[in-house]
């Protein structure tokens, strides 16, 4: 089994004392799509930060496309692997236009300019905003804005991708676009969303966090159809799923 | 303002084509020549000049006008104090004295201000700010100070955007307001509160940056080499609002 990620005992606590990861440890698979669920405050966000190598965890070991982001050498090349999708798309769209910003992490990595807009135009297509190539990020739609802070990461052409979050704000038919788009995408993922059934039409296997712990680690419509484990920290059943169970559910008025 | 001007910066005029680099190189010494410009004909001559170039550029009057505006508090201050405060020949209003030189004098500051700030609006107008920082950055200006002025513009306006939606939550809460502590205190809080929601973006965007490989160094696409119509078109600019309005007066001046 060829393990892109591996995660082992790690721990995090932001300074002022929040413990964020505690003892964190799996391995994803290549090509694996993976839910990261659990309720506010779980350690999901932490956790994408930390296979990043945004922060460094104080204990425990990450092993992510050959990198170990505690090494500071190893913590630069990772950008060239890994891209990780903010919640917030105006956190990441820092240019004027869409093509520059998309061209900005490729042009970071010292790739010549033919391959730069080469990469440029294939991120943008991927994600369909050709049209908008031009236009300022400000004046883009949510939807657009996710598509094109996407478009950004793309254009790395990583092994990995970590999304945060990634249907906050979006109308249903731009969330319906983005899971188009991300079936589309032969990467490994790792996504942390509370939006369940968007993680079921991607993921095939789930994690839940609590309290900075993993508590289970699965197959997603097992794990997801769990009542009780969903109940127990903060979830609950996808209603496709209580449906699928009940014929009934979801049709009274 | 940032807004309103990307939306004219994408015209299609010879000025919206130029090379920014050209066009910083013809307006810089321009804006210099009109500082030191020392009559009032001579900088209203170059005022009208001015104003033709962002007419050409396509700019309506409206936009123009309220662009100005936004100068107009420090004209009418200038406007008001310099006639009345320059002791020389004039004539009286009342108790008031006005000189005609104090008059000239702010007649030459309220022109030189005007002016210069129509050839900011051109210059920004007409140049998407991306192309301006690839001139300014082709220009020798450091990396700091080019990344420094397109990350402020790029979120001042998400910044205004949040102090928007910070008042609409106040004025949804029955707050109007006022002269009052309470008042000066809502203030405070709403002013403590931006900052540090712009430090916590501050953070998350220079996080978003380093994760795109960003290392320090702002690298940008690159723009075609120097054009000979950019050249002949930033002569043009220098000539049309330097060389031809001191023609002109010096022809009126004759006759």
């Amino acid at each position: 089994m060829s393990w892109i990620l591996e995660v082992q005992g790690l721990s995090y606590t932001w300074p002022g004392g929040f413990s964020a990861l505690e003892d964190v440890t799996f391995q994803v698979t290549t090509g694996e799509s993976v839910a990261v669920v659990g309720p506010n405050g779980a350690g999901k966000t932490t956790l994408l930060l930390c296979l990043a190598g945004v922060v460094l965890p104080q204990r425990g070991q990450i092993r992510i496309a050959g990198f170990d982001p505690r090494d500071s050498a190893q913590r630069q090349q990772i950008p060239r692997k890994v891209g990780l999708v903010f919640s917030d798309s105006d956190d990441q769209l820092i240019h004027w236009t869409v093509y520059d910003d998309v061209a900005f992490g490729p042009l970071n990595l010292g790739l010549p300019e033919a391959e730069v807009r080469r990469r440029v135009q294939r991120a943008l297509q991927a994600v369909g905003l050709e049209h908008a190539a031009f236009r300022v990020p400000f004046h883009l739609s949510s939807g657009e804005k996710k598509r094109a802070a996407l478009a950004g990461v793309l254009a790395m052409e990583p092994e990995i991708l970590l999304l945060d979050e990634p249907t906050l704000h979006l109308d249903p038919r731009a969330r319906r676009e983005l899971i188009r788009i991300l079936n589309r995408l032969d990467v490994t993922k790792l996504i942390a969303s509370h939006d369940l059934e968007f993680n079921l039409a991607i993921c095939q296997r789930a994690f839940v966090l609590d309290q900075g712990r993993l508590v289970a680690d699965g197959p997603i419509r097992k794990l997801f159809a769990n009542a009780s484990l969903m109940e127990a920290h903060g979830l609950e059943v996808p209603l496709s799923l209580v449906q699928s169970r009940d014929p009934l559910a979801g049709s009274a008025s | 303002m940032t807004l309103t001007l990307r939306d004219w910066a994408s015209g299609n005029s010879l000025l919206h084509r130029m090379d920014a680099r050209w066009k910083l190189v013809a307006l810089f010494p321009v804006a210099c020549f009109i500082v030191a410009v020392p009559h009032w004909t001579l900088a209203g001559l170059t005022f009208l000049v001015s104003l033709a170039w962002l007419r050409y550029a396509g700019l309506p009057w409206k936009w123009l006008i309220s662009r100005l505006a936004s100068v107009a508090g420090f004209l009418m201050i200038v406007g008001l104090v310099l006639p009345v405060s320059i002791p020389a020949e004039g004539w009286s209003f009342g108790p008031v004295r006005f000189s005609y030189r104090g008059v000239e004098i702010a007649a030459l500051v309220v022109l030189r201000v005007l002016t210069v700030t129509s050839l900011g609006l051109l210059l920004l107008a007409t140049t998407p700010l991306d192309c301006l920082a690839r001139g300014l950055l082709g220009l020798g200006l450091p990396q700091v100070l080019v990344q420094i002025l397109t990350m402020s513009l790029r979120y001042v306006y998400l910044l205004g955007a949040e102090l928007s939606r910070i008042r609409l939550a106040l004025r949804a809460r029955g707050y109007q307001r006022g002269f009052s502590p309470h008042s000066y205190r809502t203030t405070a809080y709403v002013l403590g509160s931006l900052l540090l929601r712009s430090q916590e973006r501050a953070e998350r965007v220079a996080q978003a940056m380093r994760c795109r490989a960003f290392a320090g160094q702002l690298r940008l696409l690159s723009v075609p080499g120097n054009h000979l119509g950019d050249v002949l078109l930033a002569l043009l600019l220098v000539v049309s609002l330097s060389l031809l309005p001191w023609l002109v007066l010096q022809c009126i001046q004759r006759f």
